[in-house]
């Protein structure tokens, strides 16, 4: 299991090395020059007070959400669950877009505050949601038989069972939000990684990009060594040792069911309604001709086949390091589990120019613009999104049934296929989507690797996007957001579906 | 490599595990005949646990080796992996796989060939035949134990581990599902390691009790044997309840404040001894029914029905007497609260040389 | 891993466009708009039967990728909206020289110096406007008044968009460095919040009212009067002063790669792209999207109303813009990058 999990940390850090080749022909007085100039002082101020005003209002929205849906009788909460989610599928261009042709208001900071809050707080409402549902009731009904109510209880007993996820949720929207770029250049808006691009768009300077990127790398590498300081100070996760597997008991809204309906609505309205809306009109408003089903169909099928792939191989591959990270924690498998977490500040463009570079010089250019190169780099790009769906739901199912199943006879392989996959499978259901996801809205990589002659939902949205043509670009964004609600849908129903697998762990 | 035990016999030799500083197993040896039932008893910490998941495999000795059915399985050279070792295990909370329904858990660790049919006669065996599409958190707490047995038994091991299985049951249900559970394993004929904190669990149930103190087996006895002749004081407090007394040896008797008793082993003259006088030794007759004997007053009754159990307190304290004595009377014994009594011990007792520092100086 | 392999070989297998193709082939590597370039590709694969592979992205990124994949690159063509990323593939050696034939069907002015792209298309800096919120009187009528402190707050600019560029590179020729460096720094006070990363922004934003006016290339203006019709247009454009350095022409290139297998193929696509052919659908936005000007074969456009012939810009060479790292280093020292 280590050496898997070493080969794949191998392969997710290999363009870190591309970009350590690269900025090395740099002089550091070159790369500090584009460092040390005063713009970079506005530019780390930008990003800095996006960052926390966002994963502020992220951790709030997405971890209230969550407790709505997993642990009340709010109405409709099946179809909120799907809702909540889908934002997230949406491309940020895509949203940024709807927005501007709404609201003159919606531009600079407040502009990319609302647009990245409604586009990434499913980060945070998709693990706790998942921590929700595994987490032991025991304890909040404690809570309330001491008299404490539903409100207090919540802030001081269900908040304590799920910080991990909301801690590893922000930690998700902090890394994403370093990457961010698509969005930015829409809304107006400078931060580190659009100055970054902007700089390797003027200049025609991998090697300076390079080791500007590595300049955000030393970011997020801050960022998750104080996400591993907060996380020693965590306590563990910790369930009474009741025979029974009770499920949670939903609390009652009551009197509250109607605004905490209107507040759902709202959510959706903003983060779904409005690039759905807009899109709508500009299918039916544009004056250029309509497009032929054929393509939009044709880049529907590659995007839901790379995509599904890339998903599929991040599943696979995060089950032994979370595996190694949760069940031999050693300083080696924090290493190598968090080491994983940097490839989500590396901009998609510089991982596939280092896959390109890989091929071409290494590889005498085999694979090059093929779909299993293409699928790699989403492979990349996304793993840590899968790698914290599996591990939150690893860490919550108790390392006795593994235990039980091997003294039972049953080997390792058979105990992680019968055993410890089942019990995570929410989890391994939650990395799939978000990988999937992330995939389909996926552009400046593909751009780069996608097989040529082939369009995808978001390179086709772009083009004609880039050339003013809303009418065409329209359908395209439409088909990426209904592509999204499926994997959405499909967690939402297999929570439901299977209360024995999500309600029994004790 | 064999010490030629039969298949479900059980060794452990020396067997030391440490997890950083914490010492927690310091050379257990124990040995457990094939088929018999034996509780390992020992207060939370003193490592029982642990020694069960060393003889499952689930971790591996530091030093010594552990032997099951006359084969070495872990001797710091070898480790059998759990899966190969044949053990059933049963853990505290039972663990059912969430994920399955009672026949899936049942049938978990069998082959496909015959499963249905093993499966069918397990769960008769444990009397749950009609239960076998239920979900976990759709049976009771007793009818998990039992689901949880019927799995471990499935594959026929040769050695059933339980750890704790019995603790969470509530009271009432606890003592049924203990027979019941037991019952089943005798009739398996399958050797046990039962791991216990529950003293009353082990005499009642076990062929043979192990009493684990501080990392290493301070005794292996019978249930009647540990209770009655405990190797020292320690082990006499910690199996039921004792009255630890003060004395002296004077021509093959202990002299203490309840008076000259007959020593079941002899000591030499004049050694400082502790004496165990246990609660059912102890006569209680009231202080009217004539002379003899030490009077003492009632503190409190504490009535079980089938028997009652009294605290007192010796009068005119003297010297190196307990405040309080325990004693305990069968049936309808009348004794109330406050009144006096006079105390007489029945039986020869066990005694061991004084420890220094509990030395109160009899003489 | 498993599932992993079996992926990947269901993905090669549907992935790419695969083999069993007739006749001869060539990659275009396509920084262009896309419509734009997919009616010229359907035009010459239909007179010539060869067929071309189009790979669409930003100049830039292509130009980058093409050196990152170095001697290897499966491109044999690349065209791109603007002349920089060109010189830049030139300085690195990569571009092979044009057919001479090729290079005589269009102005030289609009060509490589060096021969080694041609010019296909081009495009002029205009103002862009709201009437409601600016007058046309009011407009700067030279650049040089856009970092005026009357306009405060009613700018908008596109500072890391290529076609700015050599506006800058202009000013600069004009007035010297240290003038357009205090320029830049007047306009980056003036823009504000109202600094946006393309064209295509800035022309929404003051089309929609959000900000008064800012510079583009013309052609933004007509394509999203194109797309959302005259009824819904707010805004107008407003040339500067004759000869006036905000009053740039620049140009759209392409160029065959020094490392194709299929020079031949690749030299009659260039060909075709200032062939009357080409020209004419650039010159026909009903087919290609376009209202760039067409520069080569005397085919002209009355679609950007102002004729081609009729427009006085600042006379700046494509060679003297080069690859735009002069006006990037001075954006950079007045903090707009």
């Amino acid at each position: 299991m280590t050496a898997v999990s070493v080969l794949v940390v191998a392969v997710l850090l290999a363009p870190l090395v591309f970009l350590l080749l690269e900025s090395s022909g740099v002089g550091v007085s070159a790369v500090a020059r584009l460092v040390w100039r005063p713009f970079t002082a506005t530019l780390l101020w930008n990003t800095v007070r996006l960052a926390v005003v966002v994963t502020a209002l992220c951790a709030v929205i997405g971890t209230l959400a969550a407790w709505f849906v997993e642990r009340t009788d709010l109405p409709g909460r099946r179809l909120w669950a799907v809702l909540v989610v889908v934002p997230f599928a949406i491309p940020d261009f895509v949203v940024s877009f709807g927005w501007a042709s709404l609201s003159t208001w919606v531009e600079g900071f407040r502009g990319a505050v609302l647009v990245m809050t409604l586009g990434t707080y499913p980060l945070v409402y998709l693990p706790v949601a998942a921590a929700l549902r595994s987490a032991d009731p025991a304890m909040e009904e404690a809570s309330r038989s001491l008299g404490v109510g539903p409100v207090r209880t919540f802030l001081r007993v269900t908040l304590g069972q799920v910080r991990g996820a909301v801690l590893g949720g922000c930690l998700l929207v902090v890394l994403v939000l370093l990457a961010e770029y698509g969005a930015f250049e829409i809304l107006g808006y400078q931060t580190f990684t659009t100055e970054i691009f902007t700089e390797f768009q003027l200049s025609f300077n991998v090697q300076t990009a390079c080791a500007l990127s590595l300049v955000l790398v030393a970011l997020s590498v801050v960022v998750l060594g104080g996400d591993a300081a907060a996380s020693r100070a965590r306590g563990r996760v910790a369930r009474s040792g009741a025979l029974a597997q009770r499920v949670a008991r939903r609390n009652r809204l009551g009197r509250w069911a109607v605004p905490v309906v209107l507040a759902f609505a709202i959510l959706a309205g903003l983060a779904l309604g409005v690039p759905v809306a807009a899109n709508v009109y500009w299918l039916f408003e544009g004056g250029a001709p309509a497009l032929s089903g054929v393509s939009l169909l044709d880049a529907g099928w590659h995007t839901a086949l790379y995509g599904g792939a890339a998903a599929l191989v991040d599943t696979v591959a995060a089950v032994p390091v979370a595996l190694l990270a949760v069940r031999h924690p050693s300083a080696l498998s924090r290493l190598l589990e968090r080491s994983t977490y940097v490839v989500l500040a590396m901009p998609g463009l510089v991982v596939a120019l280092a896959l390109t570079y890989v091929t071409e010089h290494y590889g005498g250019g085999f694979g090059y613009q093929t779909a299993p190169l293409l699928v790699l780099a989403y492979a990349i790009l996304f793993f840590p999104l899968a790698l914290t769906g599996v591990r939150a739901s690893l860490a919550h199912a108790p390392v006795r049934y593994e235990e039980i199943a091997r003294s039972l006879g049953k080997r390792r392989g058979a105990v992680l296929l019968r055993v410890t996959l089942p019990m995570v499978a929410p989890g391994l259901a939650a990395a799939f989507a978000l990988v999937f996801l992330s995939a389909v809205t996926e552009l400046t990589a593909t751009l780069v690797l996608v097989p040529t002659g082939v369009q995808t939902l978001a390179t086709q949205f772009w083009a004609y996007q880039q050339n003013l043509s809303y009418a065409q670009a329209a359908p395209f964004a439409l088909v990426i957001i209904a592509v999204a609600c499926v994997p959405s849908y499909v967690i939402a129903r297999r929570f439901d579906r299977l209360p024995s697998q999500t309600e029994a762990a004790p | 490599m064999t010490d030629g035990g039969r298949a479900g016999s059980v060794s452990l030799r020396g067997v030391r595990k440490a997890f950083g500083p914490h010492v927690v197993l310091a050379g257990v040896d124990l040995d457990v005949p094939e088929g018999a039932i034996a509780a390992v008893l020992g207060p939370s910490g003193s490592g029982k646990t642990t020694m069960l998941r060393v003889l499952a495999g689930f971790e591996r000795p530091d030093a010594g080796a552990v032997v099951i059915g006359g084969t070495v399985v872990d001797d710091g050279r070898r480790h059998v992996p759990v899966e190969q070792r044949r053990i059933g295990y049963v853990p505290q909370e039972g663990s059912l796989f969430p994920h399955l329904d009672v026949r899936g858990n049942v049938g978990f660790g069998l082959a496909r060939r015959g499963r249905r049919s093993r499966v069918d006669e397990l769960l008769a065996m444990v009397g749950l035949a009609d239960l076998g599409t239920r979900y976990p958190h759709q049976l009771s707490g007793g009818q998990q134990q039992r689901v949880a047995l019927a799995r471990a038994l499935a594959p026929d091991p040769r050695l059933v581990l339980l750890d704790e299985p019995f603790a969470s049951l509530d009271a009432h249900l606890r003592a049924q599902v203990r027979g019941d559970v037991l019952d089943i394993v005798r009739r398996a004929g399958t050797t046990a390691v039962l791991v216990t904190h529950d003293q009353d669990e082990a005499l009642s149930s076990a062929d043979v009790v192990a009493v684990l103190r501080d990392g290493v087996v301070a005794q292996v006895d019978d249930p009647y044997q540990l209770y009655n002749h405990p190797v020292d004081a320690d082990v006499a407090s910690f199996v039921g309840e004792a009255n630890l007394l003060p004395g002296a040896a004077r021509r093959g008797l202990a002299e203490t404040a309840l008076g000259a008793l007959p020593l079941v082993r002899p000591a030499p003259e004049g050694a400082a001894l502790t004496v165990l006088v246990r609660p059912e030794q102890l006569a209680v007759r009231p202080e009217d029914g004539g002379s003899g004997g030490v009077p003492a007053t009632v503190e409190r009754c504490e009535y079980h029905g089938h028997d009652t159990t009294v605290r007192l307190r010796v009068r005119h304290g003297q010297p190196g007497v307990p405040e309080a004595l325990v004693a305990r009377l069968a049936g309808r014994h009348p004794v109330r609260e406050s009144a006096g009594v006079r105390l007489e011990v029945d039986g020869s007792v066990e005694a061991w040389p004084a420890r220094l520092a509990a030395g109160t100086g009899a003489s | 891993m498993l599932a992993a392999g079996v992926t990947g070989a269901v993905l090669a297998a549907c992935g790419s466009s695969g083999p069993g193709r007739h006749g001869p082939a060539i990659t275009l590597y396509n920084g262009q708009h896309e419509q734009t370039t997919d009616a010229i590709v359907a035009a010459f694969e239909k007179k010539t039967g060869i067929t071309v592979d189009v790979r669409s992205g930003t100049e830039d990124t292509l130009a980058n990728q093409i050196v990152t994949e170095g001697a290897r690159t499966p491109a044999d063509v690349v065209l791109t909206e603007n002349s920089p990323a060109l010189e830049y593939l030139q300085s690195k050696g990569l571009l092979a020289k044009v057919d001479p034939a090729t290079l005589a069907r269009t102005d030289r002015r609009y060509d490589s110096p060096r021969g080694d792209w041609v010019g296909v298309s081009a495009r002029v800096s205009v103002l862009i406007y709201d009437p409601s919120l600016i007058a046309r009187s009011a407009l700067p009528t030279t650049v040089l008044q856009m970092a005026d402190p009357r306009y405060a707050g009613k700018l908008a600019i596109a500072a890391g968009e290529t076609d700015f560029q050599p506006v800058v590179e202009a000013v600069a020729r004009a007035d010297g460095k240290a003038a357009a460096l205090r320029w830049l720094r007047g306009i980056k006070a003036n823009a504000g919040p109202h600094t946006f990363s393309s064209d295509e922004a800035v022309t929404a934003e003051v089309n929609r009212g959000a900000v008064a006016f800012g510079i583009v290339n013309q052609y933004y203006w007509y394509r999203l009067r194109a797309e959302i019709g005259r009824s819904r247009m707010h805004s107008a454009i407003a040339y500067f002063a004759p000869r006036d350095p905000g009053y740039v022409v620049d140009v759209s290139g392409a160029a065959v790669l020094a490392s194709s297998h299929h020079r031949a193929a690749a030299q009659r696509f260039l060909a075709f792209l200032v062939g009357k052919d080409g020209q004419s659908i650039i010159a026909d936005p009903a087919v290609s999207a376009s209202f760039e000007y067409p520069i080569g074969s005397g085919v002209t456009t009355m679609a950007p109303e102002r004729p081609f012939d009729q427009l006085q810009p600042y006379p700046v060479t494509v060679g003297q813009l080069g690859d735009g790292s002069n006006a990037v280093a001075l954006l950079q020292e007045a903090g707009l990058l």
